[in-house]
C-alpha cells in the first residue's frame, strides 16, 4: 500500500482508475517526473550561472586598483540569492553550474593564474554557503527582510560574518601563493565588496520572489509614478556627483546631501525594496565613478583609499537604511495587525449589540457590585412605556442592587424576591428565577425574570424578564380543568343526589301509603275498630303525600331542570373521557384500551352526564385495581351496537378483585360503597342518570377475574 | 257498572321492591280487584301465557329488564295489556316516550288509592291500540 501511495505521489498523472502496472512502466515513469523536475532545476541554475557570469564580467571591468579584487563583486550575492530561495536538497546544481560560468569569465583574463580561479571559485562558493547555512540556522523562514531582528541577523551574519571569514581565508591563500602581499588590504576590501552586494542584492532578490509568491500583482500608478521620479532623480544627481567630470567639485556636498535626503524619501516610501534598488544604482554608479576617476570622491588621495571609504560609506549608510526600512516595515505590518484586530473587535461587538437588540426579553447585565452596565432595546422600551415599579426602571449606569432594595423597602414582594436572587448569583449562586403578575390594562400579565450569572471572570449577572403570560394561561387552563375533573364527581352528587334520593324514599312512602290506605279501606268498608284509627291512617296517608311533595319540590328545585338532550355519539364521549382522565390513569400506572365500535348510532342524552356516568365508572375501575399487579391493570373501555342496531351498550371492565356475587346489585344503593373512603353515592348517580335516559346500568363478574359495569341507552332514531 | 258488576279485573304489578309491590297488592285487594305480583318484568312475561291480566302496574326502574323493556317486549308479542307505568324517578322526557309507546297512564310515586282506581278503569276503558 505505502509502496502504491509512493508511486502516485511521484506520478500524479498516473490516476488510481488505471490498470495497475508493471514495475518498469513505473521506474519509466518515475524517472520521467524526476527527469522533468531536474530539467526545470537545471534551467534556473543556468539563468543564475549566467547571471553569475554576467555579475563577474562586471566585477572583472571595476577591479580596486592595488589588489586583486573587485571594487563591486556581486556574483556571490546572486549565488546567495538563489540559495535563499532553493531547497537545501537542489544547492549543489548551483555551485555546479556556476562553475563553467566561472571558469568562463576568469579564465580568458591574463592576469589570472588557474590557481587563483580555483581559489576564486570556492570561496565564492563558500561565502554563499556560509551565509545561507547561517541565515537558515539563526533566521528561518527568512522570506523577507521586513523584521528588525531578521535584519540584524542578515546583516551580522550574510553582510558581515560570511564575506569576512572567506575573505581571512582568501587574503591568505593569495598572500601564501604569493598572488597578492597586501593582506588586510584584501580582506577589508573584499569583505566590504561582498557586503555591498549582498547587503543590496539578497533583500531585492527576497522581496521580488515574496512578490512574484503573492496572488495580488496590481501595482498602483501613482506609486510607479513616484518611483520613477525617485529614480530619475536619484540617477541624475549620482551621475552629478560621481560621474560628471569635476563639473561640481566646489560644492560636491551639495548634491551628497541631497542624495541622502533622496535615500531617506526611498527608505520611508519604499522600504527595503526602494533602499537596496537605490543603494545598488548609487553602489555601481559610484564605484565606476571612482575607477575612473571622476565625481566626488576622487581628488587629492590615492585611488585605493577613495575606493575604500566610498564602500565603507556605501555598507554603512546600506545597513542603516536596511534596518531603518525593516522597522519600518515592521511597525507598519503592527499596525495593520492591530487595525485588523479592531475591525474584527468592532464587528463582534456590532454582532452582539445586535443579538441583544433584537432578543425579545427585556435584559439588563449587572456588573459583579450590581450596577447596571447594559441593557437591551426591548429593556428601554419597557422602560420609556410600561415600567411602573423602581426596579423596573433601571438605567445603564444604575446600582440596582440599590434600587431592588428600595422597593422591597417600600413593601413590594417581587422586589425583595429579586433582591435576593440577584446577591445569590452575584455571590457565585447558580441561575434563578421568581414569576409574578401585574394587574395591566390589557388584563393581568404574568412575567418571569430569571438571574444568570455573567461568565467572565470578573463576574456579573444577567437579569432577563419574559412575559410568561400565554405559558401561564395553559398551564392555568389545564390546572382548571384538572380541577373541574375532580369537583365534576363532588359536583354532580348535590344535582344528581336528588334523582337517587328520591327513588330510595319515595318507594318506602309509596308502600307505607299503600298500606295505610288499604287499612283505611278495609276499615271504612267493614266499619270496623274504632273511629281513632282510621282518622290514624288517614293522617298518614295525609303525611306520607306531604313527605313525598316536599321530595318533589326538593328534587325539582336539585335537578338542573329538563335534561339536555341532544343527539351525541358517545364514543366521542368515551374519547374525551379517557383524554381528561389522562393523567389521573397515568398516574396509576394503568393502561387503557379502547374497543369502540364506530357503527354505533347516536344517543338523544345529557352529554355532560353521561360523560359523568363514564368518568365515574372509569375512576371505579381505576381504583379496583390498585392493588393488583402494575402488569396487569388493564382497563377496556368499548361500545356495541344492541337491538338490531337501534340501541347502544357500553361496558367499562376492570382487572381488579371483583365484586361478590350477592353485592352486584347492592353496591348501586345509595351510601354502600367498598372504598374506604367512598360515600357511597357515584354508582347510585350513575344509575339514576343512565335510568333517567331511558337505560340500565348494571355490574357483572367478569371471566378471568375483575368486574365488568355496562350501561346501555336508546338510540337518537 | 260493568266492571264492578260482571267480574273482578285482574291487575297485576310489577315492582322490584317486595313492600311496595305488597302494599300496592294490598290496597288493590281492599277494593275488590284481583291481583298478581311480580317481582321483576321477566316473571311477568313469564306469566302471561297463563294468565292475561286486565291491566299492569309497572314500575320503570328495575334491575334485568326495566319498564321501558318490558312495555316493548308487550308491543313485541302484540299483547294488548294497558299499561300504568309508575315511578320513583319521574322525568318529563320518559313520561312522553311511554305515552307515546302507548302506556294508558305515567304517574309518579307515591300515588293514592282513588287516583289510583281511576286510572285503572280509564286504562281498561280503553283497550291501548296495537302499534306497529
Amino acid at each position: 500500500m505505502a509502496r502504491a501511495r509512493d508511486v502516485f505521489s511521484l506520478a500524479p498523472t498516473s490516476g488510481p482508475t488505471r490498470a495497475p502496472e508493471t514495475p518498469a512502466v513505473l521506474a519509466l515513469t518515475r524517472a520521467r517526473t524526476l527527469a522533468i523536475r531536474m530539467l526545470r532545476a537545471s534551467l534556473t541554475a543556468a539563468i543564475v550561472a549566467v547571471a553569475y557570469a554576467g555579475a563577474a564580467r562586471v566585477g572583472e571591468e571595476l577591479e580596486f586598483p592595488s589588489a586583486p579584487v573587485s571594487v563591486l563583486w556581486a556574483p556571490n550575492a546572486i549565488l546567495l540569492a538563489a540559495l535563499l530561495l532553493t531547497r537545501r536538497s537542489r544547492w549543489w546544481l548551483y555551485f555546479a553550474f556556476v562553475l563553467p560560468a566561472h571558469l568562463l569569465v576568469q579564465l580568458p583574463l591574463p592576469e589570472v593564474s588557474p590557481n587563483q580561479v580555483v581559489i576564486q571559485y570556492v570561496l565564492n562558493c563558500s561565502t554563499a554557503l556560509i551565509a545561507a547555512l547561517l541565515l537558515s540556522g539563526f533566521a528561518p523562514d527568512l522570506r523577507r527582510i521586513d523584521r528588525v531582528r531578521p535584519a540584524i541577523m542578515f546583516v551580522l551574519l550574510a553582510g558581515v560574518l560570511a564575506p569576512l571569514s572567506t575573505s581571512v581565508l582568501m587574503a591568505a591563500a593569495f598572500f601564501a601563493l604569493r598572488i597578492s602581499p597586501a593582506f588586510w588590504l584584501t580582506v577589508l576590501v573584499r569583505t566590504l565588496t561582498n557586503s555591498f552586494a549582498i547587503l543590496t542584492l539578497v533583500p531585492l532578490s527576497l522581496h521580488v520572489a515574496a512578490w512574484l509568491r503573492r496572488l495580488d500583482h496590481s501595482i498602483q500608478l501613482t506609486r510607479v509614478a513616484e518611483a520613477s521620479l525617485l529614480a530619475s532623480s536619484l540617477a541624475s544627481l549620482a551621475i552629478l556627483a560621481f560621474i560628471a567630470p569635476h563639473v561640481l567639485t566646489e560644492h560636491a556636498l551639495g548634491p551628497m546631501y541631497i542624495l541622502f535626503a533622496i535615500l531617506l524619501w526611498a527608505t520611508v516610501r519604499f522600504g527595503v525594496v526602494g533602499v537596496c534598488s537605490s543603494m545598488l544604482m548609487l553602489g555601481v554608479l559610484g564605484t565606476s565613478g571612482v575607477v575612473n576617476q571622476t565625481g566626488t570622491f576622487t581628488g587629492g588621495a590615492p585611488v585605493q583609499d577613495d575606493a575604500l571609504w566610498l564602500l565603507l560609506v556605501l555598507v554603512l549608510t546600506c545597513v542603516t537604511l536596511l534596518l531603518l526600512a525593516a522597522a519600518l516595515e515592521e511597525r507598519k505590518s503592527l499596525e495593520e495587525a492591530r487595525t485588523a484586530t479592531e475591525v474584527q473587535q468592532r464587528q463582534t461587538q456590532m454582532l452582539h449589540s445586535a443579538v441583544l437588540a433584537s432578543i425579545h426579553d427585556q435584559i439588563v447585565v449587572l456588573d459583579q457590585s450590581g450596577v447596571v452596565i447594559e441593557t437591551n432595546r426591548s429593556w428601554r422600551r419597557f422602560v420609556e412605556h410600561s415600567a411602573r415599579q423602581p426596579f423596573e426602571r433601571a438605567h445603564v449606569g444604575d446600582q440596582y442592587l440599590q434600587t431592588c432594595a428600595m422597593g422591597a423597602e417600600a413593601g413590594d414582594p417581587v422586589a425583595a424576591e429579586l433582591l435576593a436572587c440577584l446577591r445569590d448569583v452575584l455571590a457565585g449562586g447558580s441561575m434563578r428565577r421568581l414569576e409574578f403578575s401585574r394587574d395591566t390594562p390589557d388584563g393581568l400579565l404574568w412575567y418571569e425574570m430569571s438571574v444568570e450569572q455573567l461568565h467572565r471572570p470578573e463576574g456579573g449577572a444577567v437579569v432577563t424578564r419574559t412575559n410568561i403570560t400565554a405559558t401561564k394561561q395553559v398551564l392555568n387552563q389545564a390546572r382548571e380543568q384538572r380541577q373541574q375533573l375532580a369537583h365534576l364527581g363532588r359536583a354532580a352528587v348535590l344535582g344528581e343526589l336528588s334523582g337517587a334520593f328520591a327513588h330510595e324514599l319515595v318507594q318506602p312512602l309509596t308502600s307505607i301509603l299503600g298500606n295505610a290506605e288499604a287499612a283505611l279501606t278495609i276499615l271504612s268498608r267493614e266499619q270496623a275498630g274504632p273511629p281513632e284509627i282510621r282518622d290514624m291512617l288517614r293522617d298518614i296517608v295525609k303525611d306520607d303525600v306531604r313527605a313525598a311533595e316536599v321530595i318533589q319540590r326538593l328534587r325539582s328545585m336539585l335537578a338542573r331542570g329538563e335534561i339536555q338532550r341532544q343527539p351525541i355519539d358517545l364514543n366521542q364521549i368515551v374519547r374525551d373521557v379517557v383524554a381528561l382522565a389522562r393523567s389521573d390513569i397515568i398516574s396509576r400506572n394503568v393502561s387503557v384500551i379502547t374497543q369502540l365500535d364506530p357503527d354505533i348510532p347516536l344517543v338523544l342524552a345529557d352529554g355532560v352526564q353521561l360523560q359523568q356516568v363514564v368518568l365515574n365508572l372509569i375512576v371505579n375501575a381505576c381504583e379496583a385495581m390498585s392493588g393488583a399487579p402494575a402488569d396487569d391493570r388493564r382497563l377496556t373501555i368499548g361500545t356495541t351496537p344492541i337491538e338490531g342496531g337501534r340501541g347502544i351498550e357500553c361496558f367499562v371492565a376492570d382487572r381488579g378483585r371483583g365484586i361478590p356475587a350477592d353485592q352486584l346489585e347492592r353496591i348501586f344503593q345509595p351510601f354502600v360503597t367498598t372504598k374506604k373512603h367512598g360515600l357511597g353515592l357515584g354508582l347510585a348517580i350513575c344509575r339514576s342518570i343512565i335510568e333517567a335516559h331511558g337505560g340500565r346500568l348494571w355490574a357483572e363478574s367478569a371471566e378471568g377475574g375483575g368486574s365488568v359495569f355496562r350501561f346501555t341507552a336508546d338510540g337518537a332514531v | 257498572m260493568k266492571v264492578m258488576t260482571s267480574a273482578r279485573l285482574l291487575i297485576a304489578v310489577v315492582d322490584d321492591e317486595e313492600s311496595v309491590r305488597v302494599a300496592f297488592a294490598r290496597m288493590l285487594s281492599a277494593s275488590l280487584f284481583d291481583v298478581d305480583v311480580f317481582a321483576s318484568g321477566q316473571e311477568f312475561l313469564d306469566s302471561l301465557e297463563r294468565r292475561r291480566p286486565d291491566c299492569v302496574i309497572l314500575d320503570l326502574q328495575m334491575p334485568g329488564l326495566t319498564g321501558r323493556d318490558v312495555q316493548r317486549q308487550l308491543a313485541l308479542g302484540q299483547i294488548r295489556v294497558p299499561i300504568i307505568v309508575v315511578t320513583a324517578h319521574d322525568q318529563p322526557a320518559l313520561r312522553e316516550q311511554c305515552l307515546a309507546d302507548g302506556a294508558a297512564a305515567y304517574v309518579a310515586k307515591p300515588l293514592q288509592r282513588e287516583r289510583l282506581i281511576n286510572l285503572i278503569n280509564d286504562a281498561v276503558k280503553r283497550p291501548p291500540a296495537l302499534r306497529s
